[in-house]
């Protein structure tokens, strides 16, 4: 894609806006007097990390509806061994990731092989099947009355434990902020180019020299890696876990939160996740329609904005910034070529 | 490299935006509202149950708003309910929790019903001390270490027992025993009870079978079930509407023994489904629907709510109107006098009869309210209440 | 365990809800084969059927079958209008299609809940009673379903083989190009498709409907259904979708002897991984590119 010549002050604004949202970022809590909206916040960046997981499996054209099943098994792993061998938190949020990367990586092999909605079907399944077995394994997992009494996590030299909202959030900030960074240089780093020509076509990317299947398992590994210890996080801080905060309808959530933030960028499944997640809590008055909106967003979102709110705001930040500069022409609109996580 | 700071200032814009809209400042507190926070399943599965338990709460906030409040010292409360819908999961429960706890501002809390809500609740609700007055079957709910933790409905744990006993002494020729029940937690604990009341009583209990909520087609489960022709069937702690169909099924299949239930009132849904199978049919019920004071308090429940009420629902009316009654002699709302006094109450009379707070041996903490209750028998289509059993 | 049970009783049992399923996945696997579409919504369409049912059979005391009919006809044309709006927009873009279904699917349960409530109905089955032997027990309403389904297969097979329709059915889903270029109107097609398919779903819900119970939320047990049963079979094949129906009837009949229920609804999903990931065309499907 061609870069357009930006103008030096465009360029200024908007280190100046990057550099004062992220001073801000810093003192969120403290202009929060009220404690539901921390608590709104947290939960919306525990979502935020597993929705940029899922985002990672996108990028190869793969679309899974899984994603809720290996955030549970992050968190199952993370609790059962804080709660029963007493491992410190630290120890058991690597475990939730590893733990649900290596299971992704033993199943990838099999899995990936299937495409576009033969894998969705399988993942589909894969999720129902996860949440039966762990209603039905009470040994491992506590069954339907799940697993009580997690502790909050423990941070050596900072916090012991960690009780208030106010200091998950920094939590949460930190493992946000370095999932971020880490999927931002691999999307531009050579692999990143591969995950891009793997999606647009696994054949020619092949021919080209790619290994595919290698592609894709380690994007998996990835994307589910991050769905673990989003799960780890979502234990320490809702203190219980039971299988019913992890069925399809939420890997349906994390797939909206990608689709409605826009799966093409970075931005586009934090921002999902900042918009999903309090929004059952703006239409409480609403309680029975807010099905009826769910669902119809869905289809609005399809049909009229299938890559998400960012282009819109692109276009808007665009029109902002365009008049401090020479604003470039526009690529014509079908250049890039079609890209199958957004349907389009 | 524009691109991505573009996308970077984007979610910092849409984040701020979010930010502010979450951020509502807390409200500030009316002197003359007494806040009572209600969580429950107001949407999906549960409604029916937690309707009943918001019917029971409002009507009740209703009848003291109505003879004037509650007075304390020279300052005169009008009852306000916050209601917050749970969806039936934990999650939801600890959203509303948190929502009434931290933005509303309120320090008693009724509601929720099922155990994994009430599980869920529990950190938040205790760290803050806010006092909970809840339905849920789980054992668990109640414990020294959750002194701010009532509980208003029996649970199997406080009706079997006596409802076994009562079977024996007027059916001795049932002497075995099948338990079906939903695969969730108040199930397996609803069960767990049964088979303990029913070792007591000297039936044996032949088999169990759980099934996924969601199921419809419940002849698979009968067949293998019924394989070993127990006297009785027990329905146990599944949905009215999942027994109405179990009922018919089983009816259907050829099995002819009683059909009992030990958990979960909503007698009128099951006779809806089941039809004439479901003659005969014994079962636990709160209330007597044919008694006039009961009729007129179902009757004022459908007007307002527009739906039938369910029975577990007046054990919220009893008790709402027991709490605002603690809160008037108490003189005080707040979680430790409040709670002390309720601690202290010898008993409490209300629409049903008597009530008497129980539940030490059982749970460590006598935060459990006890009840009187009916065994109902359906006859020719319609409930009828064969004996009531007092505390 | 097994010999308790009389083993007939098992098998009628597994074939009776198996022809429960064929008529359940009946119209899903037709909207995936012509459409490549997997219709999330399926399920909602089924509710619907039940309910128009219960409303004109149930509350008005119009004639079954004619309820019956009825219901098909207004759920059909109901298919046609939401596939003209939500779907044609979105022709080429398989995942949009997708997820709009599930938008539909959660739409159309929502706005059904907010109108009929979420209690359990009773729809009275139109023949009651039940065949009674020494080995074997058989509700007649259970009977009625199969009888129904049989005559929906047979009448579909007619259909789709006999009559212009069914044969330009047949040609899209072969080939939707090569239709076109042969002056087959594709889009109307795949309108007429989509709308037999929700037909047969509300069709299979109005005649199921009085067996369980109804409510707004059964549409999930059928299309869950539906899934295994479409997977089993093939996606697109019809003949696949009865053994595939018949194969998971049996199968969960036996192993919820067995071994309970609770492992049997795990193996249907378990069914649909492993089919999925051995023969993904499923037992009669054939490979499409």
């Amino acid at each position: 894609m061609t870069e357009r010549p930006v103008s030096e002050r465009a360029r200024a604004l908007s280190c100046l806006v990057i550099a004062a949202l992220l001073i801000l970022a810093l003192f969120v809590p403290w202009m929060f007097e009220n404690q539901f909206g921390l608590y709104l916040l947290d939960m919306a960046l525990i979502n935020a990390v597993i929705a940029l997981g899922l985002n990672v499996v996108l990028k190869t054209g793969q679309v899974s509806m899984a994603h809720a099943g290996f955030m549970a098994i992050g968190a199952y792993t993370s609790a059962q061994l804080t709660v029963k061998l007493d491992v410190p938190f630290l120890v058991g949020f690597v475990a939730a990731g590893l733990g649900a990367a290596l299971v992704a990586l033993g199943l990838g092999r099999i899995i990936l092989r299937l495409k576009g909605v033969y894998f969705l079907l399988f993942t589909f399944a894969l999720n129902e099947f996860l949440y039966l077995l762990n209603k039905n394994v009470p040994a491992l997992t506590g069954g339907n009355d799940g697993v009580v009494g997690i502790k909050p996590p423990t941070i050596p030299f900072v916090a012991d434990p960690l009780r208030s909202k106010a200091a998950f959030y920094y939590l949460v900030l930190v493992v946000v902020a370095l999932a971020l960074a880490f999927v931002w240089a691999l999307y531009r780093s050579p692999f990143g180019r591969a995950m891009d020509a793997v999606r647009e076509s696994e054949l020619l990317a092949a021919a080209t020299g790619y290994n595919p299947m290698r592609i894709k398992m380690i994007a998996f590994s990835i994307g589910c890696l991050l769905a673990g210890l989003g799960g780890s996080l979502y234990a320490h801080f809702l203190l219980y876990i039971a299988p019913f905060s992890f069925t399809f309808w939420e890997s349906v959530n994390f797939l909206l939160m990608n689709i409605i933030g826009g799966s093409t960028s970075l931005a586009g499944p934090i921002l999902g996740a900042l918009l999903l997640t309090p929004l059952p809590e703006l239409l409480r008055s609403y309680v029975m329609w807010q099905q009826v909106l769910y669902g119809l967003t869905f289809i609005v979102f399809m049909r009229f904005l299938p890559d998400g709110v960012t282009p819109l705001c692109a276009s808007a930040w665009r029109a902002l910034v365009g008049r401090l500069g020479r604003p470039a022409a526009e690529p014509p609109a079908r250049e890039r070529a079609p890209d199958p996580r957004s349907g389009s | 490299m524009r691109t991505w700071i573009r996308n970077v200032a984007i979610v910092g814009v849409l984040a701020v935006a979010a930010l502010a809209v979450i951020h509502e400042p807390v409200r500030a507190a009316k002197t003359a509202e007494l806040k009572i926070g209600f969580v429950s399943a107001l949407s999906g599965a549960g409604m029916a149950w937690g309707m009943g338990m918001l019917g029971g709460l409002e009507m009740a906030a209703e009848d003291v708003n109505k003879a004037g409040g509650i007075p304390i010292g020279d300052t005169t409360y009008t009852i306000k309910v916050i209601a917050y819908d749970d969806k039936y999961t934990g999650p939801g429960a600890v959203q509303a929790a948190q929502r009434l706890i931290s933005q509303d501002g309120v320090n008693i809390i009724v509601g929720p019903i099922g155990s994994v809500p009430m599980l869920a609740m529990a950190d938040v609700t205790e760290s803050n001390k806010v006092l909970v007055f809840s339905n849920s079957y789980t054992t668990k709910a109640l414990s020294p270490k959750k002194p701010h933790t009532f509980r208003l409905t029996p649970t199997s744990m406080e009706f079997s027992l006596p409802f076994l006993q009562w079977i024996v002494k007027n059916q001795p020729q049932l002497k075995t025993a099948a338990i079906v029940g939903p695969n969730d937690e108040s199930g397996k604990e609803v069960a767990s009870h049964n088979e303990a009341a029913y070792q007591k009583v000297g039936i044996k209990v032949l088999a169990k079978e759980f099934y996924e909520r969601g199921t419809q087609d419940f002849v698979p489960l009968l067949t293998k079930l019924l394989a070993s022709k127990p006297d009785i069937l027990d329905l146990d702690g599944t949905t009215p509407g999942d027994s109405g169909v179990v009922l018919k099924q089983a009816r259907q299949i050829g099995f002819q023994g009683q059909i009992i239930k030990t958990g979960g009132p909503g007698t009128l849904e099951i006779i809806r489904v089941a039809g004439a199978a479901a003659d005969g049919f014994l079962y636990v019920s709160p209330w007597d629907p044919n008694e006039p004071k009961v009729k007129a308090l179902m009757e004022r429940f459908e007007a307002k709510y527009k739906m039938p009420y369910n029975p577990l629902g007046v054990y919220f009316y009893e008790g709402s109107h027991m709490l605002f009654d603690a809160i008037k002699q108490a003189k005080t709302f707040s979680s430790d006098g409040l709670r002390q006094h309720i601690e202290g109450q010898k008993e409490y009379t209300g629409l049903l009869g008597r009530y008497v707070w129980g539940g030490e041996a059982e749970y460590g903490i006598r935060h459990q309210w006890i009840a009187p209750f009916y065994v109902g028998q359906v006859q020719k289509g319609k409930e009828m209440m064969l004996t009531k059993i007092n505390p | 365990m097994l010999t308790e049970v009389s083993i007939a009783q098992v098998l009628v049992n597994g074939l009776t809800s198996g022809s429960f399923y064929v008529l359940m996945a009946l119209g899903f696997t037709l909207i995936f084969g012509i459409m490549r579409l997997v219709n999330f919504a399926h399920g909602e369409f089924y509710m619907l059927g039940a309910f128009v049912v219960y409303h004109l059979y149930g509350r008005l005391g119009v004639n079954f079958f004619l309820a019956l009919a009825a219901s098909a006809v207004t759920v059909g044309v109901l298919g046609a209008v939401v596939e003209r709006v939500i779907f044609v927009p979105l022709r080429s873009r398989e995942l949009s299609m997708l997820m709009s279904a599930l938008g539909l699917q959660i739409t159309l349960q929502g706005i059904m809940a907010v109108t009929e409530g979420v209690e359990a109905l009773s729809l009275p089955a139109p023949v009651s009673g039940v065949y009674r032997s020494s080995w074997l027990i058989f509700p007649y309403d259970r009977l009625l379903v199969v009888a129904v389904a049989a005559v929906v297969l047979a009448l579909f097979y007619a259909f789709i083989t006999w009559s212009k329709f069914g044969q330009a059915l047949r040609a899209v889903a072969q080939d939707a190009e090569a239709a076109l270029m042969q002056g087959i109107p594709v889009n109307r097609v795949y309108t007429l498709a989509f709308a037999i398919g929700c037909m047969l779903a509300a069709i299979a819900g109005g005649v199921i409907g009085p067996v369980f119970s109804l409510h707004v939320y059964m549409g999930q047990a059928a299309i869950l259904k539906a899934f295994v049963v479409v997977i089993l079979g093939g996606l697109g094949s019809v003949p696949g979708a009865v053994v595939g129906g018949l194969v998971l009837g049996l199968a969960e009949s036996v192993f919820a002897s067995l071994f309970g229920v609770l492992v049997s609804d795990m193996l249907g999903f378990l069914l649909i991984m492993l089919i999925l990931l051995w023969r993904p065309f499923g037992l009669l499907g054939r490979a499409t590119a």
